[in-house]
């Protein structure tokens, strides 16, 4: 009985699960499957067949001609008079990186309770009550029963051997097979800052090769159990060119990182290198300043992981406001701003003429608000008798010829008012306003001789500069 | 322009000499930075017709001015420590009816020096700018350094001056055309400064300056200041700062900021101020005494979400009262209120951002708002388009006007090396009903090309 059940055990299992072991292969080669999905109505034929190894009989043997019917043997029903002609061939294997040799299986589930006659519906009978042909491919959950270890589901298991083999003893998966392979539940948003304790077994090489780590960890060559995985061009082929995010890890997170970390570098900085290259540093760091901690990093190479890039990390302090508001920080450049800052950045707005980034794209229309309130020092940057004057009298806003107030139209009374707007805002009116004209008034020899000093105003200046003083006296400074 | 050239040409010539000396160059390296940026501006001038006795608006003319910056940084020349740096500015304005400010002058020497730098000490020597804490002064001569300790630096420097944030010696031709009553006298500039982060996060430094004409019969300026900053733990900083024009004898600008850091992302600041101008003693103006505003600013940045922020703030001025003495003013105030308020938020490579600013009081009354949206992802592409509007009355000028803008930009980083980025807008007004504002619809827009060439000797990334 078993001896003529056998064969159509084996050969049905080897057809419906898709997997076999060539009679001569190596003990580590791979398992196949059918690279078409199995189609073969097996229920419909359990009446013609009643045992598997009629078709699979090579399932059990290892004999790779006899685990797939012969064409003739459908043809022998399916000629076109019995039965619809079928012109089925066997199909072609399909690589998998199965390591699942059935041999041994079924002689296992023959010695077990059930005999032949269940051997293969242990694996694959898509439910334990079903009848006998009522099979399918099988499933990994199936195996869980022997080899999950108590895991739920198939690939929450931590072990995959030896169910798998390792991608390097893979040969014949495609990079896109590779990329195709399911995420285990473990590898979720947390696990890039986890799977450190988890690496150090043999389960990453089933999935993984070392150009994948490589494509993180920056430190890829000095990290023992990275430098254990074989390389793998197909990984290498997927892997290239792909810049990695790297997610903060907690430490990173605390407000005073920014400060703190260098004494946590300086404590070594091993842990660093697994993210970051001496490149992340220069964001901040100079190259001349030869941090020790920045120098024992691995530097960025075309080969290797590009590593976290911190370029343009805002530090902390730089409130806001900063563009508007960094002159206490700026005071003391040489040893704070130089650190991150060349003269080039500073001056991209403070030599002012070509730098609109800074005052917003519409700032010709709005600007003239600004420059009277005061809300910024303009002469830092534009010397006012110059940059300004230019531009507003190419545009007619200065030396007009319009009578004395009339661009100040919304003051009929500018001439005799205008004295406290000039206080405030003086240096807008020398945007317009060459110092001849305020003379015309405002001289002490001639004109309207109009004082124009303002009631805070220290004769003792004329000590510091005679010659200002004569423009408007010309006979002589009063005696103070 | 001349002088400029002969100190490009000096500053060559030393490099030069310095490289073909005897010594055996070691590891020549330069680094060149090229930056390209071309503008097309419109513009609509007014002109005063006597006939109607009121400005009218001529027809839309436009400016196109071009710039071209380049900074060269060279090293390796023989002898350790020694470096070469220019800072390069070329200005021209293409088929353009309208000069953009500045274009008629054609090249700027922005900074051009030898430097010496040791363990302890740095020498300089050429053309220097010079930012501080009394704002950006530029002098060619010598600076000379001194850092004991790596947060300590202790400099004194001195030379010819140049006028300020013009790149030009005080007796320049351009000057003197511009004003007959401007000094035909150079200056000379003379300073020393100390800068100091004596613990984290907190830095202090002084400086004084004193400028006078090169045959010493008068001061131009006589100025010092002082900045404090300490972080208290991580999360307070208190700043403090306060010039004083000592010709003058009156405190200029002064503040203190308190910034309280909520969260990594969340701030709260405020800040006490005043503002009074420095005007040299060089013209009429300085014996004018300007007057002083002084006000405060709260503002708050809120992190609702790793992708979500939003930024508020106030301001407040205030000047002496004006109404008294001045009772020929209309409406003009003595206070002024600002009011900003923005949001970011992003999403993906997908970025949003808008604002809105408010401002009422003295000067005039303005009110708009800015919203863009962008696709930027994370390696420095960008392309987006905004909107913007705003409507302003000026107190005491001819304008005022409503005005709508949208535009689109883009940004494509073409390696580690290049980009280019592009921007346009176009802006429609809308004249205020009955006031004599001039029509504004105009098209504006700008192309960059940035280059670098060279080891990359500094930081490979950051603010650079």
């Amino acid at each position: 009985m078993i001896a003529r059940l056998l064969p159509g055990v084996f050969a049905l299992s080897a057809m419906l699960a898709g997997a076999w072991t060539p009679a001569h292969a190596p003990k580590r080669a791979t398992a196949r499957r059918p690279a078409v999905m199995d189609t073969f109505p097996h229920a419909r034929h359990e009446k013609l067949f009643t045992t598997c190894d009629a078709c699979h009989a090579g399932i059990a043997s290892g004999d790779t001609a006899s685990m797939l019917p012969p064409p003739e043997l459908c043809a022998g029903c399916h000629n076109g008079d019995m039965a619809r002609r079928v012109d089925w061939q066997p199909h072609q294997w399909r690589a998998t990186n199965l390591a699942l040799d059935h041999t041994p299986h079924v002689a296992m589930f023959v010695g077990m309770e059930g005999g032949a006659e269940t051997a293969c519906q242990r694996c694959h009978a898509r439910a334990d009550s079903l009848p006998f042909m009522d099979v399918g491919r099988a499933r990994p959950e199936r195996c869980l029963g022997c080899h999950g270890e108590g895991a739920p589901t198939h690939l929450a298991q931590q072990q995959c051997q030896p169910c798998h083999v390792t991608l390097h003893e893979a040969t014949g998966l495609t990079a896109a097979d590779i990329a195709a392979f399911p995420k285990p539940p473990s590898h979720d948003a947390t696990w890039v800052l986890s799977h450190k304790q988890a690496a150090l077994g043999g389960t990453c090489a089933i999935c993984h090769a070392q150009n994948f780590c490589a494509s993180c960890h920056v430190n890829a060559a000095s990290v023992p159990a990275i430098d254990s995985l074989a390389a793998d061009e197909r990984v290498a082929s997927l892997v290239s060119g792909v810049r990695r995010t790297f997610p903060r890890p907690p430490s990173h997170l605390a407000g005073d990182w920014d400060r703190k970390h260098g004494q946590v570098a300086r404590a070594g900085v091993a842990e660093c290198a697994n993210c970051h290259a001496q490149e992340s540093c220069y964001g901040c760091h100079r190259l001349q300043e030869r941090v020790p901690p920045v120098r024992a990093l691995f530097s960025r190479a075309s080969s290797a992981a590009y590593g976290v890039d911190l370029a343009g990390i805002r530090p902390a302090d730089h409130l806001p406001d900063q563009l508007l508001r960094h002159r206490v920080t700026a005071a003391a450049g040489d040893v704070t701003c130089n650190r991150c800052h060349t003269q080039r950045y500073c001056a991209s707005c403070h030599d002012a003429a070509k730098a609109p980034g800074f005052h917003g794209a519409d700032f010709v229309q709005r600007h003239g608000q600004q420059a009277f309130a005061r809300e910024e020092e303009c002469a830092s940057c534009h010397n006012t008798q110059v940059f300004c004057r230019d531009c507003h009298r190419t545009l007619g806003r200065a030396d007009t010829k319009a009578p004395i107030g009339k661009f100040h139209d919304a003051q009929p009374g500018w001439l005799f008012g205008h004295g406290g707007i000039a206080r405030r805002s003086i240096e807008t009116c020398a945007s317009c306003h060459a110092q001849n004209f305020c003379l015309t008034c405002h001289s002490a020899t001639s004109g309207w001789q109009i004082n124009p000093h303002g009631s805070h105003f220290s004769p003792s200046v004329s000590s510091k500069n005679k010659a200002m003083c004569l423009i408007c006296h010309t006979t002589g400074i009063p005696s103070q | 322009m001349t002088r400029a050239i002969r100190c490009v040409g000096g500053a060559l010539l030393a490099l030069a000499a310095t490289a073909a000396g005897p010594q055996a160059l070691r590891a020549q390296a330069f680094r060149l930075h090229w930056t390209t940026t071309a503008e097309y501006v419109q513009l609509r001038p007014i002109e005063y017709d006597s006939a109607s006795g009121a400005y009218e608006a001529l027809p839309v003319a436009y400016a196109a001015p071009v710039t071209q910056d380049v900074e060269v940084s060279a090293w390796g020349l023989g002898v350790e420590g020694l470096r070469g740096y220019a800072l390069m500015r070329g200005r021209a304005a293409l088929g353009s009816e309208l000069v953009w400010p500045r274009y008629g002058d054609h090249f700027d020497l922005l900074a051009a020096y030898l430097e010496l730098q040791r363990q302890t000490w740095r020498l300089r020597l050429g053309r220097q700018q010079r930012a501080s804490a009394l704002g950006w002064y530029a002098f060619d001569g010598l600076t000379a350094g001194w850092q004991p300790v790596s947060a300590l630096r202790i400099e004194g420097y001195g030379g010819r001056g140049l006028a300020r944030a013009t790149l030009q010696p005080y007796n320049s031709p351009a000057l003197l055309a511009l004003d007959p009553l401007h000094p035909d006298q150079g200056t000379i500039l003379l300073g020393a400064a100390l800068s100091a982060t004596p613990f984290a996060r907190s830095s202090f430094s002084a400086i004084y300056q004193r400028e006078v004409l090169s045959d010493r019969s008068g001061l131009v300026s006589e100025r010092a200041a002082v900045d404090r900053r300490v972080g208290i733990g991580s999360f307070l900083t208190l700043s403090g700062s306060a010039d004083a024009d000592l010709a003058e004898q009156w405190i200029g600008k002064a503040s203190v900021s308190a910034a309280v850091r909520l969260s990594r992302s969340t701030f709260i600041s405020l800040e006490a101020f005043r503002y009074r101008p420095t005007l040299d003693l060089t013209t009429i103006w300085g014996a004018f005494v300007p007057e002083s505003n002084n006000g405060y600013t709260a503002s708050l940045q809120l992190a609702a979400a790793s992708d979500l922020s939003f930024s508020g703030a106030f301001t407040y001025r205030r000047w002496q009262p004006l109404s008294a003495g001045s009772p020929f003013l209309v409406d003009v105030p003595d206070n002024q209120k600002e009011v900003t308020l923005g949001a970011h938020a992003r999403r993906g490579a997908l970025a949003l951002d808008g604002s809105y600013h408010l401002e009422l009081g003295y000067g005039g009354d303005q009110s708009g708002g800015d919203v863009s949206v962008a696709w930027a992802p994370q390696d420095g592409w960008r392309a987006g388009l905004s909107g913007t509007a705003f409507k302003q009355t000026d107190m005491v000028r001819v304008t005022g006007g409503t005005v709508f803008g949208v535009g689109a930009n883009i940004r494509t980083p073409l390696g580690h090396r290049l980009g280019l980025s592009a921007d346009v807008t176009r802006y429609f007004q809308r004249r205020l009903a009955g006031t004599t504002g001039v029509d504004w619809n105009q098209t504006r827009a700008s192309l960059t090309f940035d280059w670098t060439m060279g080891a990359d000797a500094d930081r490979t990334g950051g603010y650079r």
